[in-house]
């Protein structure tokens, strides 16, 4: 066998040096195309998802074509006889043939991926080469086995690739079909059963048929040996699948979590992000995605894959090492809120948007929840125990005092509201309905406000567990007649004096029967703002609709003494609204461009307000007096990806350099920069 | 002679791809230390008895032994104690000669580079020339000298010699084959170079559609298979006896072919106004006239 396989490594050693070609000729392809894009940060996204499908792509052709030639090869060039005929038995032989193979296939991908390891780039501190990495594995045993199979049986090596792609592209389908007919239908359960997984273990039977194959010593008569082989893979695929379908329906009924592998999602995600490996062509380490940095009461999310707290003193500490959602901080600094999207079970669109909610204590380091929202009744059992539906949690938020969160959920066209206490023990569902919207805020006292099912005003008290109607936005003065509000959001002031109501309202009949005797004002928007206990609410816009279908709701910015609120006129975002509680009234202010592709921002500790499009930036103050803002930053800040501001006023901002992104501060003022991180 | 005293024995060896059968019941005996020649012409399944052999494929039915070795059970065993080189055999062209050989030295327990080398220096093969670079006939060459190489007990050559020009053939006969003889090898020939079987070859063997007709020494095989031509009166046909091949009539001449020639054969056909001519056949004209009986007998 050690001949064997000696001679396999020789023969296919043209295969490692081809490994070795592409280590270096990615990243140099990725340097090249990363100087090219280096300013531009979408682009630069494009340049590291490209260049990750090769990493990912490259191995996994590797593998098919190293497996079809391990045996085609020698029946084509007539050598099989001459190996045959050497002093080793057949399952020494197909053995040697079969470790050369793999070994051939690893060492390829090991020398692409090596330069990386060696030089500890980033990537693998971040851990998001392991995370592509049993992913990568998979495939390329998966790939491997199949063209294996048929290396025994075809005569030919393009035979063999052409029949792996077709086996493949088979057994893709078959496992589309186990997952949507047998998991849906057939078991009662719609738990998404992992394509990799279903396919991984048809490769026991390909390499038992393989074996077969060539055990039976047929091999020089093309014409039948394919029969023995291919019909004992196929009554082993069977046999496997059968057990494993029970399996995963045991394991489903006890512990979902146990069976939810690495997804197909993470596997292409994971590709790009290892294309941070490539930072050993540049002589400056390859920084995170500036999408995702830290803000101070919120935590980043990076990339999906990966959360990281970040102390402003550079500090950082990797809290979850992937597959990490949307996330909060509690107000205290103590805890944080996740939500961890599960690797595993994205396979087609019904498996995306998963998220499973995790609570740390910071403090200690300490998991205080995990798991699967229950939605009709409270978790019972301990943290983390699997519950029966699947949920897409998209929102996240803590109360003031840190002692509740808000959760909005979501599964299949049905969305709630809860709140829960961190430990995941004290649980209520709010509201329900078919579209909610980000319709709640928390007051500085920790009860949330929030619109229920009928679009009313509901303050809820969770020491109290208790509700109490605070209005209905239909008994408004000013709410426009004969319609019916179909979806709205709500905000509350800092000070928690206002709230905000905005609402979605539609002419309808049962408007119209509600509002007896009134005309009917057709689907508009509606902005209110009033007391939190529900009193003097007032018109501060309408949009009417007329044909249009498009819904824009204003975003409300209110200023940290909720003194003052501003919004962008939706529509056609031309100027700033300004609603001031003292004077209760609202004024517009006519901005000197269309902020087709600008941002508003509020400025810390003060009323003001900054506008931004493209470059050319304007202050507003509570006086509404628009001064532009004339500063060296403008030409690479974009206000949008301000992650915060720190005690002192200066905002917290990524910045572009010549190899990926830096934390800096901003002095807003004179344009002073100090970088915190790295 | 005893089980022991044959390098190779099948007993009623079968082998059929689908209807086909490329061999039929073949019991043959190849004694130690000759040189077996089997021939036959094409598709009487010579390969497949070589493949059977060497356990490249399964016998259909029957059993053969290789050395006392059964080769399906001790494939390896005797794989380990047999040479073996096909018919214009392909090599692994990315190699050299001497990685060849290094390659198949770790193939068996032991190995002896003497004679390789000393073959592939008599045949002008260089040893760090590519195998790509090397003509058919010395690649063929190739392959015989590296085969020797773990000194088999046993060499197999299926129709090796084909492609060879007459020196190459002259010096794989002399220095491989005599050789080996004369250490007291055995070596199986398979092929239809009648010449060249009659020249180098102990014993023979024929197989003609996947039967073995005969298998004899060659010198008995020559002495029992005879050409009798008898010339009489016109009226005085002798009586044929049953088994002969070949017969030739005319008024006054009667030729025929015998496979059991003895001397009372010539006594029973002796008569008045007779005469008796028993003449010997070259192994050519053995092979055709048993071949030709085959295949009218099949007709």
């Amino acid at each position: 066998m050690r001949s064997v396989f000696l001679k396999e490594w020789r023969q296919g050693r043209l295969i490692v040096i081809f490994g070795l070609v592409l280590a270096g000729l990615i990243p140099a392809l990725w340097a090249v195309l990363s100087t090219v894009y280096v300013r531009d940060f979408r682009n630069q996204q494009n340049v590291d998802l490209f260049c990750g499908i090769l990493y990912y792509i490259v191995p996994l052709f590797l593998a098919v074509v190293v497996g079809s030639g391990i045996f085609a090869a020698e029946l084509e060039r007539g050598t099989l006889p001459l190996l045959l005929a050497l002093p080793f038995s057949r399952r020494a032989v197909w053995l040697g043939k079969l470790l050369a193979g793999l070994a051939l296939t690893f060492s390829a991908i090991v020398l692409i991926f090596a330069p990386a390891v060696i030089a500890r780039a980033p990537v693998l501190e971040e851990a998001q080469f392991w995370l592509l990495a049993p992913d990568l594995l998979l495939w390329t045993i998966i790939l491997f086995c199949i063209s294996f199979f048929w290396s025994t049986l075809c005569a030919s090596i393009m035979g063999a690739v052409l029949a792996t792609i077709i086996l493949w592209a088979l057994l893709a389908i078959a496992a589309w079909f186990a997952i949507g007919f047998l998991g849906a239908r057939l078991l009662g359960t719609s738990v998404l059963l992992d394509a990799e997984l279903w396919m991984l273990a048809t490769c026991p039977a390909l390499l038992t048929g393989s074996y077969v194959g060539f055990a039976r010593g047929e091999l020089l008569q093309s014409r039948r040996r394919w029969i023995l082989p291919s019909a004992t893979a196929l009554a082993a695929t069977l046999v496997i699948c059968l057990a494993l379908i029970g399996a995963i329906r045991w394991e489903t009924r006890y512990d979902r979590s146990q069976i939810e592998h690495i997804s197909w999602h993470a596997s292409i995600t994971g590709g790009g992000s290892a294309v941070s490996l490539l930072a050993l062509a540049q002589p400056v380490r390859l920084k995170r995605d500036a999408g995702g940095w830290l803000g101070p009461g919120q935590l980043p999310t990076h990339r999906s894959q990966h959360l990281v707290l970040l102390h402003l003193d550079t500090r950082e500490e990797l809290l979850v090492r992937r597959g990490t959602g949307a996330a909060s901080l509690s107000p205290d600094g103590t805890r944080a809120a996740l939500l961890v999207k599960p690797p595993g079970i994205t396979w087609g669109s019904r498996g995306r948007g998963i998220r499973r909610l995790e609570i740390w204590d910071l403090s200690q380091d300490r998991l205080l929840y995990r798991g699967y929202l229950q939605t009709t009744a409270p978790p019972s059992g301990p943290p983390g125990a699997p519950l029966p539906r699947r949920s897409a949690l998209n929102a996240v938020e803590w109360s003031p005092d840190s002692r509740w969160l808000t959760v909005y959920n979501m599964f299949g066209d049905k969305h709630e509201f809860l709140v829960m206490d961190p430990q995941g023990r004290d649980l209520r569902r709010l509201a329900t309905k078919s579209l909610l919207g980000g319709s709640w805020g928390w007051s500085r006292d920790s009860a949330v406000y929030y619109l229920d099912a009928g679009l009313r005003v509901v303050r809820h008290s969770p020491v109290q567990n208790a509700n109490h109607l605070v209005c209905d936005p239909r008994d408004f003065p000013e709410f426009p007649k004969g319609t019916a509000p179909e979806a709205g959001t709500l905000t509350v002031s800092p000070d928690g004096r206002f709230l905000t109501v905005s609402l979605l309202v539609r002419e309808s009949r049962s408007a119209r029967e509600y509002r007896s005797g009134g005309d009917a004002d057709g689907d508009q928007v509606v902005s209110f703002v009033l007391r939190a206990d529900g009193s003097q609410p007032q018109l501060i816009y309408r949009n009417l609709l007329g044909r249009s279908s498009t819904i824009s709701n204003p975003g409300f910015f209110w200023s940290p003494d909720g003194r003052h609120l501003y919004f962008l006129e939706p529509k056609l975002r031309n100027s700033v609204l300004h609603w001031s509680a003292q004077r209760a009234v609202v004024g517009r202010i006519p901005l000197p461009v269309s902020l087709t592709r600008g941002y508003i921002r509020l400025l810390p500790h003060s009323s003001g307000l900054l506008v931004w499009q493209e470059r050319r930036a304007w202050t507003l103050d509570d006086r509404e007096q628009l001064r532009p803002l004339q500063r060296d930053y403008l030409r690479w800040l974009d206000i949008s990806s301000i992650v915060g501001f720190d005690a002192a006023g200066r905002a917290i901002v990524p910045r572009a350099e010549e190899v990926g992104h830096s934390l800096v501060s901003l002095d807003l003022a004179t344009g002073e920069t100090t970088r915190i991180y790295p | 002679m005893s089980d022991n005293a044959y390098a190779i024995t099948t007993y009623s060896l079968s082998k059929r791809f689908g209807r086909h059968k490329a061999l039929d019941d073949v019991s043959a005996r190849v004694p130690r230390g000759s040189i077996y020649g089997l021939m036959g012409p094409n598709g009487a399944g010579k390969t497949t008895f070589v493949r059977c052999l060497l356990n490249l494929i399964n016998p259909t039915r029957g059993s053969a032994a290789v050395l006392g070795l059964d080769v399906v059970r001790d494939s390896v065993a005797v794989r380990q104690r047999v040479g073996h080189v096909a018919a214009l055999q392909p090599l692994w062209e990315w190699m050299k000669v001497s990685e060849f050989a290094d390659f198949m030295a770790g193939c068996y327990p032991r190995w002896n580079p003497e004679p390789v080398s000393a073959v592939l220096s008599r045949v002008g093969i260089d040893r760090e020339a590519r195998i790509q670079t090397l003509s058919r006939g010395q690649r063929a060459l190739a392959a015989l000298a590296v085969a020797i190489g773990h000194e088999p007990d046993v060499l197999l050559l299926d129709e090796a010699l084909t492609g060879l020009d007459p020196i190459a053939r002259r010096e794989v006969l002399r220095n491989i084959i005599e050789a080996m003889h004369a250490e007291g090898r055995t070596v199986f020939i398979t092929g239809q170079d009648i010449a060249d079987m009659e020249r180098i070859c102990d014993h023979v063997g024929f197989l003609v559609k996947g039967r073995l007709l005969l298998e004899s020494t060659l010198d008995e095989l020559k002495a029992r298979v005879k050409r009798i031509r008898v010339e009489h009166p016109a009226d005085a046909s002798p009586e044929i006896p049953a088994g002969a091949l070949q017969v030739d009539r005319t008024a006054r001449e009667t030729i025929f072919t015998t496979r059991d020639f003895s001397p009372d054969l010539l006594t029973s056909l002796a008569g008045p106004n007779r005469r008796l001519e028993a003449l010997d056949l070259s192994l050519e004209d053995i092979f055709v006239n048993l071949a030709q009986q085959n295949t009218e007998a099949a007709t």
